[in-house]
């Protein structure tokens, strides 16, 4: 099974609800499923829709075609037809005016029904719901179990309401549509998957946070990142983290480093432009030392870009970004799942190295909900790295050691006088010009990244190891990526895939030897410059042989990845 | 066929680039009727639409300027005000008129308002303040009262912060006219905002609006309708109250009327009168 909706409309529509209740319906029977969202920057009006995929096998990215379109507006019922399969089906709100009607088309009384049967045109949700459940011919009764459960706490009276409404357009279609999909669906098991707990990426970041014992964040609200933020201060009050919303990114990151020299684990969580304004403080935080987390959900730019949509075009610029040198981590995560892991590390590995440690989401992995395992949190391993002890002498901030890290002591711990500086400094943190010096400090830096190295996690490869054709990628393309794989894969093409998640420093080991083995090797990246492939040609001298790129705002597909490899000739 | 009514044109859409409505704006905001005043006070004045610039940054108020036909700038978040300096510097024949939110001009971009407030440049900044970063999903921003609820200020606790008073702010920083009305207070605000494009100097006049979609519906204030009329009932008149009595209590009391009106030598035109000076030196 793999049955993909479309759900349609105007911003403040409620589209968002037809779409969770649909995805919980079919999580509560056991299925895997993928949402995305696709949304207009703008409060009310425009176009927007979500699109739920549902599947027996794990999903991890949307499907280039729909079976069932719900469509709220007439813009929702013109602009995906071209999607629909051939025997998928459209139903939209009676109400609007459209006269083009086709086979597939089903003028549906959503409102109509909400008010009559339900008393509330709030309950044009469940409507909905009822009708794409009659085309698919879903037993009826599984479904009422799970409304009754999703609107308990409502009260019985919303309850009864939702699934009357429910029912009647569930009949009604049954009794005045024809057409119904390929997929059949009346004699539905039970899934395979038994994973119920439905989070988007960004609510990942903000567990993971959690769960690694953040005690700071102070950010800036910015597309695609704030609901981590707005998750963690709906928090904060139970775990006694400290939250402050900023006057800009700038302030953000320095308070976030502030909290980090006093003690605590901290974070900033922002989009490109915010990280923009970082970039002072991000060098800041590098010359004193000062662990840090900034989590960065990406959106295309350059300046205000698209503020709602897709890209991964901050790698090079996170790579880079500040004036002078010094190492860094940036980390990735490929799913929800991933980042929850991924944001645990990145607080473990700030302590450890005592750098700043980038998180590179986007809004495709920071918007988009799949169905995940429960997480158990006391797995979590927090590392606060190298503390200072007291039989240590005089305690100096940046004393020198063999592996580049000073033990870490707090303003105000007992006998410890903690001094740090943005200029170059001698080990007990005051400035100095003195050229050895500098250069001691130098290598203590560049001393850390062969360590860090061996600390992060090598690429994992899927498929072959001996294909004779490798997708590479990066963050969260992996889904459509790994999927594009599969499809080529059971046709009988060649071919395997290397994904990084931990993607600076680079780890070059597996990477030598997928390109000693592949004789074609695509990046497919979410930016137009290849920017992975062309750190991998900076870091290891090996250059790909072909690329995919997509940065229309747009996530991938499979059918997409496929499509352009076809085009630039590498199948 | 049937004929359908004749519909009438906005006696502005004249300067409104109509190919890019409908408006943004949910129901019930007022940006657009802030938008409307500031079409009526140009067309008053009579401006050559050629040689006006209409500067914003971003969020709800941000996307204004892209409905005026005159030059128009969107600019990054909090930099209108700085943009905008450089296009009057640059050509100070150019009437140049900054119209963004109380996030963009008070928070992110506040540094640049104290500072061009101090340099006197003659540009008009009106601040639409609606208390919330709206086009985000209403977190609280400078302007929020304490206490208030928004997305990153939940319930029970809200806003711990306390606000700026935009009017005082902009007066103790050197602007040279500041004004403050509601949204509702259509014609004596439009009014303000002629002098403020006529003044010489840097003027700033904040309007108070309404975000039902966000900030109201968190802090439980109302429709569209219900916000506007309490901003109507809690408005009092005092022109001329010196700006640091110029209170601003959501509930209770929004002062409104023109605080500041001075004279002060203005930016450019010092900048070229020490450029004649120079030259006459050699």
């Amino acid at each position: 099974m793999d049955i993909s909706f479309n759900i349609g409309g105007e911003a403040g529509q409620g589209i968002d609800t037809i779409g969770d209740l649909l995805a919980q319906i079919f999580v509560k029977q056991g299925f895997y499923t993928f949402t995305h969202k696709d949304f207009m920057s703008r409060i009310r009006g425009g176009y927007n829709f979500n699109v739920i995929r549902v599947s027996d096998r794990p999903v991890h990215a949307p499907s280039h075609k729909y079976d069932v379109i719900i469509a709220l507006t007439e813009d929702a019922i013109r602009r995906p037809r071209d999607s629909l399969v051939e025997d998928g089906v459209i139903i939209f709100e009676d109400s609007i005016e459209f006269s083009d009607l086709e086979p597939c088309h089903f003028p549906a009384p959503l409102l109509k029904t909400a008010r009559k049967v339900g008393g509330n045109i709030r309950m044009m949700n469940a409507a909905a719901l009822g009708a794409i459940l009659s085309v698919l011919k879903f037993p009826f009764h599984l479904a009422q179990d799970t409304l009754a459960e999703i609107f308990g706490r409502k009260g019985q009276k919303i309850v009864e309401g939702n699934i009357a409404v429910a029912k009647a357009l569930f009949d009604l279609t049954a009794k005045e549509f024809s057409r119904s999909c390929s997929e059949n669906l009346s004699t539905i098991k039970k899934g395979p998957c038994s994973d119920r707990m439905m989070i988007t990426g960004n609510r990942a970041v903000a567990l993971g946070a959690m769960a690694a014992n953040v005690k700071w964040v102070s950010s800036y609200p910015m597309s695609p990142s704030t609901s981590v933020f707005q998750d963690i201060v709906s928090n904060a009050e139970k775990l006694r983290i400290g939250t402050i919303q900023t006057e800009d990114e700038i302030a953000a990151l320095l308070m976030a480093i502030g909290a980090s020299f006093g003690g605590v684990r901290s974070l900033t969580t922002t989009s490109g432009g915010g990280f923009s304004l970082m970039v002072e403080a991000l060098g800041f935080a590098a010359m004193t030392e000062t662990p840090v987390v900034i989590y960065n959900a990406q959106r295309p730019g350059p300046s205000t870009g698209l503020p709602t949509r897709t890209e991964q075009s901050d790698l090079l610029f996170s790579v880079f970004a500040s004036q002078g040198e010094f190492p860094r981590i940036i980390l990735a995560p490929k799913d929800p799942l991933d980042g929850f892991d991924v944001t645990v590390r990145a607080f473990n590995l700030a302590e450890k190295y005592q750098v700043p440690v980038i998180i590179l989401g986007d809004q495709y992995f920071a918007d988009s909900v799949m169905n995940l395992p429960r997480i158990d949190v006391s797995t979590v391993s927090i590392d606060r790295g190298k503390l200072a002890k007291d039989d240590d002498g005089e305690y100096k901030r940046h004393r020198l050691t063999d592996d580049g890290v000073s033990p870490r002591a707090f303003p105000g711990d007992p006998g410890k006088i903690v001094v740090s500086t943005g200029n170059v400094h001698l080990e007990d943190g005051h400035i100095t010009e003195d050229p050895e010096i500098r250069n001691a400090m130098v290598h203590k830096f560049m001393n850390k990244i062969p360590f860090i190295l061996e600390d992060l996690n090598h690429p994992t490869l899927d498929g072959t190891s001996d294909a004779e054709m490798t997708l590479l990628s990066w963050g969260s393309s992996w889904g459509a990526t790994n999927e594009a794989m599969s499809i080529l894969s059971e046709d009988g093409v060649s071919i395997n895939h290397l994904h990084f998640t931990d993607v600076y420093p680079l780890r070059d080991e597996v990477l030598k030897e997928v390109f000693a083995r592949a004789s074609k090797v695509i990046a497919v990246e979410q930016n137009t410059l290849s920017q992975f492939a062309k750190l991998v040609r900076m870091e290891v001298g090996l250059s790909v042989t072909h690329h995919v790129n997509r940065y229309d705002g747009r996530p991938l597909t499979a059918r997409w990845i496929i499509d352009k490899l076809e085009e630039v000739g590498a199948l | 066929m049937t004929e359908s009514a004749p519909v009438l044109r906005h006696p502005m859409s004249k300067y409104i680039r109509e190919d890019r409505q409908p408006w943004i704006y949910c129901p019930g905001c007022s940006i657009g009727i802030v938008t409307n005043m500031v079409a009526r006070a140009i067309d008053k004045l009579g401006l050559d639409f050629n040689k006006v610039v209409v500067v914003s940054g971003i969020g709800c108020s941000g996307r204004s300027s892209g409905y005026f036909k005159t030059g128009t700038y969107h600019t990054t978040h909090g930099r209108a005000i700085a943009f905008a300096e450089g296009v009057k510097i640059a050509n100070p024949d150019l009437e140049v008129i900054v119209i963004s939110g109380d996030g963009d001009i008070a928070a992110i971009g506040g540094n640049h308002l104290i500072h061009a407030c101090r340099r006197n440049i003659d540009i008009t900044v009106i601040c639409i303040n609606n208390f919330n970063y709206g086009m985000t999903g209403g977190q609280f921003g400078p302007t929020t009262e304490h206490e208030r609820y928004s997305q990153t200020s939940p319930r029970p606790i809200g806003n711990i912060e306390h606000p700026f008073n935009l009017v005082k702010l902009a007066a103790s920083s050197g602007s040279t006219f500041v004004a403050r009305w509601t949204a509702v207070q259509a014609r004596r605000a439009t009014r303000s905002i002629e002098r403020a494009i006529k003044k010489k100097g840097f003027s700033f006049v904040e309007i108070i609006g309404a975000c039902p979609t966000a900030y109201g519906r968190m802090n439980r204030l109302g429709d569209g309708l219900k916000m506007h009329e309490h901003l109507l009932e809690v408005a009092e008149i005092k022109n001329g109250l010196p700006p640091h009595e110029a209170e601003l209590e959501y509930e209770s009391k929004i002062i409104c009327g023109e605080f500041v009106d001075i004279e002060k030598p203005e930016y450019t035109a010092v900048l070229r009168a020490a450029h004649t000076k120079f030259k006459e030196s050699i």
